[in-house]
């Protein structure tokens, strides 16, 4: 039981200056749809914060290296004239160190291969960016509060 | 992350995106409870408890591959002793459940078994922007006394309070009596303020003021107008 608990998780976002925000680009060129149905999952998962988050849409990813995979399948798109099955996948990982109860998205992709060593290179090379100093973090937007400013105004660096 | 706003934009786009804002969120709730339920046990653990195969239980924790029957969820229930509710509702109040929003729930009652549809509910007002999500006013103790024998309960749908006479604050609200929907009234009555918190979309009938205030002697009654 989590009776009294009160806080939810964060979601933040790799952001450097060579790559501005990637995580947050992607995920706004994303049809309304699909934004919608992340946003619907990651919404859940904010309040699961009294165990792991389910293995069915969360995969630890032991042994690459410190990121995490959440996984958004099965959205239904209509593309080139057919209706697919569509699968998304949101690298991160729990931190970064002095920022409590958040997870930051390192990159974000839609699957299209079975064992995404691609997706998994890019995100381990943005958290050793992020572990170095090099590059920061900023509060990613969701649908429909989408205000750069604000998130810039608010801080969140590294 | 989905505030009441964005949700009722949401909605707002379509009826099938209303329909598959039901789904998104009928899928997830019932996994990520079910999720919850299992606690520390494994799946395998679980299969003795509730009766169904590994396959089955992993299945119904997925959101994207559960389709859980109403069977299937009263055993669950059962079988780790927590209740169980499969209602419709209006989209006012999903929206209000999903951005967070603190909700007056009233139970098994007349407007619970009759429930609006969006069309319905956005006809009365309910997902106005700049109304929604808030106490529209502090109403009236006059207001137990502006329709004395008046049971029917309504929906409350607009309101407002800002004209101080002699210590006395102007209160007009409008709402729609639940059992006939088809008809708009307008109370309007001069009265102290108390602090009972109206919130659009709510409802009330006079039984919801008793026993908050003693009625004075010589209230004036309000008027009932347009009615």
């Amino acid at each position: 039981m989590n009776g009294g608990i009160t806080w939810r998780w964060q979601f933040l976002a790799f952001k450097s200056k060579a790559e501005g925000q990637p995580v947050q680009i992607w995920f706004d060129a994303l049809p309304e749809d699909d934004k919608y149905e992340i946003t619907d999952l990651l919404d859940y998962l904010q309040k699961v914060t009294d165990r792991l988050w389910p293995e069915a849409v969360f995969d630890p990813l032991k042994g690459a290296g410190g990121i995490s995979e959440i996984k958004i399948p099965d959205i239904r798109c209509f593309r080139d004239g057919k209706v697919k099955s569509i699968t998304y996948r949101i690298y991160g990982f729990f931190g970064p160190k002095g920022y409590i109860h958040s997870y930051t998205f390192l990159h974000g992709a839609e699957k299209s291969v079975k064992n995404d060593v691609v997706g998994k290179q890019i995100a381990k090379g943005r958290l050793d960016e992020l572990e170095r100093g090099t590059a920061g973090i900023h509060k990613f937007e969701f649908t429909g509060e989408r205000n750069p400013q604000a998130a810039e105004e608010q801080g969140y660096t590294q | 992350m989905n505030s009441r706003e964005s949700v009722i934009r949401r909605l707002r786009r379509s009826k099938g995106t209303r329909s598959k804002f039901v789904e998104s969120h009928v899928n997830k709730t019932v996994a990520f409870q079910i999720r919850s339920l299992r606690g520390d046990l494994t799946q395998e653990q679980m299969t003795e408890k509730v009766g169904m195969n590994q396959n089955a239980i992993s299945r119904l924790e997925n959101p994207y591959y559960g389709k859980p029957t109403l069977t299937t969820l009263k055993r669950i229930a059962a079988a780790f002793d927590v209740g169980l509710v499969v209602e419709f509702v209006p989209f006012s109040k999903l929206a209000n459940k999903i951005s967070g929003t603190p909700f007056e729930e009233r139970g098994l009652s007349p407007e619970s078994l009759n429930v609006p549809s969006f069309t319905e509910e956005d006809n009365l007002g309910v997902f106005k922007n700049n109304e929604a999500n808030e106490p529209v006013f502090t109403t009236s103790e006059a207001i137990a006394v502006a329709f004395p024998e008046d049971t029917r309960r309504w929906l409350f749908t607009e309101g407002y309070a800002d004209l101080s006479i002699e210590n006395s604050i102007f209160v007009q609200f409008k709402g729609l009596p639940v059992t006939e929907p088809n008809v708009t009234t307008e109370y309007q009555t001069v009265q102290e303020p108390k602090k009972l918190k109206v919130v659009l979309g709510s409802t009330f009938d006079k039984s919801d003021f008793q026993g908050l205030f003693p009625i004075p002697e010589n209230t004036p009654t309000g008027a009932f107008l347009n009615g």
